[in-house]
């Protein structure tokens, strides 16, 4: 049994079909990318496995577990990342992080002691309001957001998106150290940096998924969207 | 539950951190409004100073009697107050009036007296200029038809009594003349005898200044939108989206946030209130102090609305803007409704505005009907559940 089992998801919004019957897996450990061009539905179908989105019809299984049944199940399988930063632009990151962090098993201050806090540098813009955060900097908190509940599955939607380089290269070690630990990844990026980290890698086209043989980057995958 | 207690708590704790911003506002939307509403109750109340009119008076007759009887006019209180008068030629007053010096020229003709005793009744004539009659004109026509019918009728109560003196043989014609003039001319020019003083007033039971204070409170509130735009307006779609994940729905968001104002509003208020009667300028009512949540949900369900509609900070504010200086001056709150069109009236009785500043004016008398405390609730009801319908829509559209 695959960590994510995903069958014949359906989505329309309106006349407007997105997804027509999207199939794919993803095994415990693995990086996962989702490729496909602008407005094919990427951010529809992560927002399916993230929870957020309900689909007209079709499974999402986590461990075997259905999370539509239960909505608990995706919180705890899944922490997910948005293109755009789910943060609370006139709070602080401080009271940003309590949100996220208030069910969580560990604490905002253990984390800032010797955690992800710590390692993203987040401990030094504790009562920095997010508004006045840099690009960089909000997307780490996103990250570290996402990741308070401590989920075995990260799901994130073009994570280097509006990112200087350092910030790509600080965000993709990052990545490959969590599946190092054991994480799951499941993305949707065009940058090569992103991609160049995972295992497998479906094409979302029409809305159905097509797995590739192989991870293609730049002009390869550009190719092979347009097929 | 955990996260749902969170993000409440922290939507307030938003909402106490803004007070400064809101402060400021507040402050510089006061000086504003005072400006406005100084103005409103000067146009609107009496002003001495400006309801003489000049009037240009024009003698042709030489006798000593119509000089006494018009000194005599001139002297009295009533008439001062609504007119000065000034001798001249008819050149003179020809020529005032065409200036727009005299406002009306009043033409004594030669035996004007001789006239009125002996019955021929000469008319004296009012002569008003070609251009700019106005009411204040017909007004002061009615003035002088008035004294002169009223004279005509004394000069006919004299000669009565003067016939029934000759025919019943009664000597004594010229002390019922001269008690007559004085009694008559007493009756004619001294009109407050025959009429009271009633004041209708628009402002029901308000005076002006308490209309235009209570009209001046809700247009803050209702601006105060603009400055608390930054929690109003709709949070990005990433963070509705990760509040579904944990099973939170969007509204959860948007009523707290809703809470947080409301809760920051009416604390200042009920304390500007209790500050209010503790320096006695307003009797307490627990009523009224119940109300002032009551006028500050209704009205920030309206701001959030439209914050919420319209994603967009500036496209907001303008519209909350224009549609509250629209909706308060069509509920007759800048211009009383007794000068604004029927169609207009009928209008406004539909608007928020008109129900708002109705509550905050009985607010401040503190006897507040349960009818409009009744509607404010409808309307800052019926604002939320516009609001969580048209997430609704969004989220059907794909939109969050």
């Amino acid at each position: 049994m695959s960590l994510i089992e995903v069958k014949d998801i359906y989505k329309s919004y309106g006349k407007k079909n997105v997804l027509n019957g999207v199939n794919f897996h993803v095994e415990k450990g693995e990086c996962v990318a989702l490729a496909g061009a602008n407005g094919c539905g990427k951010s529809t179908l992560l927002g399916i496995l993230a929870g957020s989105v309900k689909p007209d019809s079709g499974e999402v299984t986590y461990n075997g577990e259905n999370p539509f049944k239960d909505r608990k199940v995706f919180c705890r399988y899944t922490g997910y990342v948005p293109q755009e930063n789910p943060l609370m632009d006139k709070l602080s990151v401080y009271d940003n992080l309590r949100f996220w962090y208030c069910d969580s098993e560990r604490s905002i201050e253990e984390d800032m002691k010797d955690g992800i806090l710590k390692e993203f540098g987040l401990d030094s813009y504790q009562k920095y309001t997010v508004d006045k955060l840099s690009g960089g900097m909000k997307k780490r908190l996103s990250i570290a957001c996402a990741l308070a509940s401590n989920p075995q599955i990260l799901i994130m939607d073009e994570p280097g998106a509006a990112l200087d380089i350092i910030c790509k290269e600080d965000i993709k070690q990052y990545l490959l150290k969590y599946m190092q630990n054991g994480g799951t990844v499941v993305l949707t990026s065009h940058e090569e940096g992103e991609l160049s980290i995972c295992n497998r890698m479906y094409v979302l086209k029409d809305g159905k998924t097509t797995q590739l043989s192989e991870v293609l980057l730049g002009k390869k995958l550009m190719e092979r969207m347009k097929e | 539950m955990k996260k749902k207690k969170e993000l409440f708590f922290l939507q307030i704790k938003l909402a106490f951190q803004s007070i400064p911003v809101i402060m400021a506002g507040t402050v510089i939307l006061t000086l504003l409004i005072a400006l406005m509403a100084f103005a409103g109750i000067k146009m609107m109340s009496e002003d001495e100073d400006n309801t003489a009119m000049n009037v240009a008076l024009v003698v042709e007759d030489d006798s000593k009697y119509t000089r006494m009887a018009i000194s005599y006019i001139m002297e009295e209180e009533s008439v001062k107050k609504m007119c000065t008068f000034t001798e001249m030629s008819m050149d003179e007053a020809e020529k005032a009036l065409s200036d727009g010096a005299v406002f009306a020229a009043v033409v004594i003709p030669r035996d004007f007296l001789a006239g009125i005793l002996n019955g021929t009744n000469i008319p004296a004539r009012i002569i008003l200029p070609e251009k700019g009659i106005n009411s204040q004109s017909k007004v002061f026509r009615e003035l002088i038809n008035a004294g002169t019918t009223d004279l005509a009728t004394a000069q006919a109560a004299i000669y009565a009594v003067d016939d029934l003196c000759y025919v019943t043989g009664i000597d004594a014609v010229s002390e019922a003349e001269d008690y007559l003039n004085k009694k008559l001319m007493l009756y004619a020019l001294r009109r407050n005898t025959y009429y009271g003083k009633i004041q209708f007033s628009d402002t029901g039971d308000l005076s002006v200044v308490e209309f235009y204070i209570a009209a001046g409170i809700v247009l803050l509130l209702l601006l105060s939108g603009i400055t608390c735009c930054d929690i109003l307006k709709r949070e990005n779609s990433a963070f509705w989206l990760s509040l579904k994940r944990q099973g939170i729905h969007p509204w959860f968001l948007t009523i707290s946030r809703l809470a947080g104002i409301f809760t920051v509003y009416s604390a200042m208020l009920c304390g500007v209130y209790l500050v209010m009667v503790f320096m006695g300028k307003i009797s307490f009512s627990a009523m009224a102090l119940i109300s002032i949540p009551v006028l500050v949900f209704s009205i920030f369900a309206m701001n959030l609305f439209i914050f919420q509609v319209t994603d967009s900070k500036m496209a907001g504010a303008m519209i909350l803007f224009l549609g509250t200086i629209g909706m308060m001056f069509v509920s007759g709150c800048f211009i009383p409704e007794v000068f604004l069109p029927k169609n207009i009236n009928l209008l406004g009785n539909f608007l928020p505005a008109k129900w708002l500043t109705t509550l905050c004016g009985q607010i401040l008398t503190g006897e507040v009907w349960i009818r409009t405390l009744g509607i404010c609730l409808l309307y800052g009801t019926g604002f939320v559940l516009l609001t969580v319908f048209y997430q609704y829509l969004l989220e059907q559209r794909g939109k969050i």
